[in-house]
């Protein structure tokens, strides 16, 4: 008697084995699956990105220095000033890509992307632009918030009045120079690369807006960017050298 | 929702992998490559109906191969043309391909993505193959009449060139079978071939040398010109290998130990040996010795001692054929040369057998001693029995007997003339009966020996024993006298007839008046011996004389007439007191009797033989009154028939419905017209029966009459007397019936008066022309 209610259990799960579905197998409803399986899977993948950004913001504080120097910061500062001022004032913000560029026609009929060309012709001259640039940053500033550290560089143009009572601090030496000179090339290589993609794209879309001429003569690409230049030119959107001459340059 | 925004999601996130990933410049440098292509492109369809001329030496050069190639296309410049004009169509538009395939090349070397040619000629525009093609054709328009005369010039010149090249001569087996084709039409072997007769090989021998089908027409003469010159190749060698054996066969017999046939023919093979060596494969080859050249030489052995032959016959002067040679052979066998062909052949063989033994001695007298036995026994082999030279021999034989045989065969015919005819070699005049023999089987002249013979009442045929020329001889002098005899005795009948029919109412009348027929006789003779004296200084003086035939003539047409008149007296006399005739002499008178006719008395030519009693004709005469009138007209309507048929029975329309039967002889005998019912086919035959009897007994006497004479014109010279009558109809409505009644009552009457007469019935030949109205 004993074996008894064994027997029947074992009966039944035969029972069920034999008279169930493949699909009866997964029970589970789509609302089930969601709550049973989805949710903690998304709140671990959550936990876990979370604690991977705790690690790294801990790792970068354990490397950087916790107190910046007051030069950097300050001529860093400045810097970055100067150089958002003269991207604001070529636009260069407005066109985070080509597709901002308004067009009519052939060829790009905006007033901002025209300031921008005429603007980023004085990239053609990356070191005079750089150069001027960093003696902007020097520039005492009046009226200016809060305390600031003058700083003197003597091979500069700009000198502050008193320079023989400037701390050591506010000496730029030729490696602290080179340290901004580093920060103001980069940024402006990065304004050059957004320029000439610019420029690139408004190319490659003139070049595939602008009817054929049936009375050119035989053509290249290097003859077509020419015109193309030529005409955007006559426009009032000069484009850089770097574009411009890029086949010359090539060859 | 959920789903668009999802959509927007991955649509930002695959643009911004896309702009990562594309660089502005590459893409630009992209589009610059493109539009460089497209524009190249544009210039090039810009430029594709533009000719220039640095294309003419390329376009010229494909042409002329594309019409090489295609010469079935080109063969006529004309039409050429036009084809011409299609392909530098399509080279235009080929050239296009190949140069944006050029500038496809350039745009994706100048990118660094990657241009496709759809992305160029996208960039072109859409209409880019129409505008490709019309400018093609603008090209070809312009280009072709620039292009295609010097290409096909180019393409002529290339042809001509390779043709050339490709010209086969013929294999030496090929020649060979060729000239022995070309010898075998020769009509005589032993002429050399002639340059003519190598140009009727052209036609066969064009196709094979010049093995090319398609021409252009610019060369159509090519393969004619090279044909000749094939030709002239083989003219050339043929004519120095024939001149080879000419020098061979030069030499005369015996010079340089020629002798015979044989001689020449081994000459003619060494002489090969020096002949240079055949090159079958040089251009032009030289050929071996050509078959027909071999079989000539061979051929010109065997004639050159026949011609060896014919020289020395010409010049034998002591074995000519002499005329007494002739004639004392003739004399041994007179019988044997009747014929000269038979006499020609006889004389042949005598005289080959007399001679055949002295030619070849005398011939080969110069013979050398080891050789001449041999010779002799082949020349002697040569000349008798069925020899190759006998024919020569003959043929020498027979020019010399041509030139004497016939004079010696005229003389011959000459004295068998006197022998065998005797009455036409003497100086009497030729008798009157040979005259008349010719005159009554209206014969003009004498044709042949036999004629003479029967004329001349010889008993034994001279033929069998003359020569053929005698028998003509014969002929010839007896036409000499026989022609102007028979000549004058037609002419002296002729008068009596014509004396008869001017002077047949003088006669009535002087019937009428009482007249004997001797003194009408007496009246006549003077008449026509007045008249006679006008005509008889046109005929030969031997024959001006009254001949016996007239006189006998002459009586008996005055009797049969005096007779006729004499039994019709009572209406004669009637008509004569009514109407007196002119007289035609102060003795003569006669009468004008519109019933006296000459059926009523028959005038049959006397032309009895020599002594034979005339006699009057008996008179039969049957129911006249009867009878239907004769008239001139019917008399002329007779006459129409003259040679057809004794006695005519001609039926025509009257235009009353009724028909009309005309009976008669051709001169007008029995002339009569009867009138008849057509439609009463049983009625109007008796009707026609009864109408006939009496002028079909008249003409049945004088039937009977010309038989015993032998002379009766109405009657052929059959043995058995016939009677032929014509019975022709010329009327619809007379029906085959018909015929057959009227014979059967013309057949009915021909028996009774033979039964009454106790005469044999003449056979009726009876000709019945029923014509297109033959049931």
């Amino acid at each position: 008697m004993r074996n008894r209610p064994d027997a029947m259990r074992q009966i039944r799960s035969i029972d069920d084995l034999v008279s169930s579905s493949p699909t009866k197998l997964f029970s589970l409803s789509p609302n089930d699956a969601l709550v049973q399986i989805s949710l903690p899977l998304v709140l671990i993948l959550a936990i876990m990105t979370r604690l991977m950004v705790i690690g790294q913001t801990m790792t970068a504080q354990e490397e950087s220095p916790a107190i910046l120097e007051m030069w950097k910061q300050q001529l860093i500062f400045r810097i970055d000033q100067v150089m958002d001022d003269w991207a604001a004032e070529a636009e260069l913000p407005a066109f985070p890509d080509a597709s901002r560029i308004l067009w009519e026609g052939a060829f790009p009929a905006d007033e901002r992307f025209k300031i921008l060309c005429v603007k980023s012709q004085i990239l053609n001259d990356k070191d005079g632009l750089q150069q001027r640039l960093y003696e902007q940053a020097l520039l005492p500033e009046s009226g200016g918030e809060g305390p600031r550290l003058v700083l003197y560089d003597p091979l500069a143009s700009v000198k502050p009045e008193n320079v023989s009572a400037l701390p050591a601090e506010s000496l730029i030496t030729p490696e602290r120079r080179e340290y901004a000179m580093g920060h103001i090339s980069d940024r402006i290589l990065q304004w050059r690369k957004q320029v000439e993609g610019l420029q690139w794209t408004a190319i490659s879309e003139t070049a595939a807006r602008l009817p054929l001429d049936a009375s050119s003569e035989a053509a290249d690409p290097s003859a077509e960017l020419r015109r193309i230049a030529h005409e955007l030119s006559q426009r009032g959107y000069p484009f850089l050298d770097r574009v411009t001459q890029e086949y010359e340059v090539a060859q | 929702m959920k789903k668009m925004l999802m959509g927007a999601l991955a649509g930002g996130l695959s643009l911004m992998v896309f702009s990562q990933e594309v660089d502005p410049k590459q893409r630009a440098k992209q589009s610059l490559a493109l539009r460089a292509a497209a524009q190249e492109v544009v210039l090039l369809l810009n430029q594709q109906s533009r000719w220039s001329p640095e294309d003419r030496l390329q376009l010229t050069e494909e042409l002329s191969e594309e019409i090489l190639e295609n010469l079935k296309t080109y063969r006529q410049k004309a039409l050429g043309k036009t084809a011409a004009r299609t392909w530098v169509t399509a080279w235009r538009v080929y050239d296009y391909d190949l140069k944006v395939g050029e500038v496809m090349g350039a745009a994706q070397s100048q990118s660094p993505l990657p241009i496709s040619i759809k992305d160029i000629l996208k960039r072109v525009g859409p209409d880019w193959q129409v505008r490709c093609e019309r400018g093609a054709k603008l090209f070809a328009e312009n280009a072709v009449d620039l292009v295609y005369p010097q290409a096909r010039e180019r393409a002529v010149d290339e042809l001509k060139k390779r043709m050339e090249a490709g010209l086969q001569y013929p294999t030496q087996a090929e020649v060979d079978e060729w000239l022995l084709g070309l010898d075998n039409e020769e009509e005589d072997g032993s002429t050399p071939l002639t340059q003519q007769a190598f140009q009727s090989l052209t036609d066969l021998i064009q196709p094979q040398v010049v093995p090319f089908e398609t021409l252009l027409e610019e060369v159509s003469q090519e393969p004619a010109r090279l044909t000749q010159k094939v030709l002239e190749v083989l003219w050339l060698q043929y004519q120095e290998q024939m001149n080879r054996v000419v020098e061979v066969l030069r030499p005369g017999m015996g010079e340089g130990g020629m002798w015979m046939a044989d001689d020449m023919k081994r000459a003619i093979n060494e002489g090969w040996e020096t002949v240079a060596a055949a090159k079958p494969d040089a251009r032009p080859p030289v050929y071996d010795v050509f078959k027909v050249v071999s079989l000539w030489g061979e051929r010109a052995a065997a004639d050159w001692e026949e011609a060896e032959l014919v020289n020395f016959l010409q010049s034998w002067e002591e074995g000519k054929v002499t005329g007494r040679m002739l004639e004392n052979i003739i004399n041994v066998k007179p019988s044997a040369h009747l014929r000269p062909e038979e006499s020609a052949e006889v004389l042949k063989e005598a005289v080959m057998e007399i001679r055949e033994e002295q030619l070849v001695d005398t011939w080969m007298a110069n013979a050398p001693a080891a050789r001449k036995e041999a010779l002799r026994a082949y020349y002697s082999e040569a000349l008798t029995g069925e020899g190759h030279l006998v024919a020569a021999w003959e043929a020498e034989i027979d020019k010399n007997l041509n030139q004497q045989l016939p004079a010696i065969r005229q003389a011959f015919a000459e004295k068998q003339l006197k022998a065998f005819y005797p009455g036409l070699a003497n100086d009497e005049p030729l008798p009157e009966s040979v005259i008349l023999w010719f005159y009554d089987r209206e014969l003009a002249e004498a044709r042949e020996s036999a004629q003479v013979r029967q004329a001349f009442e010889m008993e034994e045929d001279p033929d069998a024993v003359v020569f053929s020329e005698t028998g003509s001889l014969a002929v010839e002098v007896l036409n000499e006298e026989l022609k102007p005899g028979l000549q004058s005795l037609t002419a002296q009948i002729q008068l009596i007839r014509e004396m008869e029919k001017e002077g047949m109412e003088v006669l009535k009348a002087s019937v009428a008046k009482g007249l004997d027929a001797d003194v009408l006789y007496d009246q006549w003779l003077k008449v026509w011996q007045q008249r006679w004296q006008g005509i008889k200084e046109t005929q030969d003086p031997r024959w001006q004389e009254m001949m016996r035939r007239t006189s006998d003539e002459m009586r008996k047409t005055v009797r049969q007439w005096y007779v006729s008149v004499e039994e019709n007296l009572a209406e004669v006399k009637e008509v004569v007191s009514k109407n007196p005739p002119e007289m035609q002499t102060a003795d003569v008178e006669a009468p004008n009797s519109p019933e006296m006719t000459p059926v009523e008395v028959p005038l049959e030519p006397v032309s009895e033989p020599k002594g034979v009693e005339e006699e009057a004709p008996a008179s039969d005469v049957g129911d006249v009154e009867d009878a239907p009138k004769p008239d001139a007209g019917i008399t002329e309507e007779l006459e129409n028939f003259r040679g057809k048929a004794d006695g005519v029975l001609a039926f025509s329309d009257l235009g009353n419905g009724d028909c009309r039967l005309l009976f008669g002889s051709p001169d007008g005998k029995g002339a009569l017209s009867v009138g008849f019912d057509p439609e009463n086919v049983e009625a109007s035959a008796q009707k026609i029966a009864e109408a006939l009897s009496g002028p079909l007994r008249d003409v049945l006497n004088g039937t009977a009459s010309a038989n015993e004479k032998g002379g009766f014109r109405l009657f052929t010279r059959a043995k058995e007397p016939t009677l032929s009558m014509l019975f022709q109809v010329d009327s619809p409505k007379i029906r085959h019936q018909m015929s057959i009644q009227v014979r059967q009552l013309i057949q009915q009457e021909i028996d009774l008066w033979a039964e009454e007469k106790g005469q044999q019935a003449p056979v009726l030949l009876w000709q019945d022309e029923m014509g297109l109205w033959t049931e």
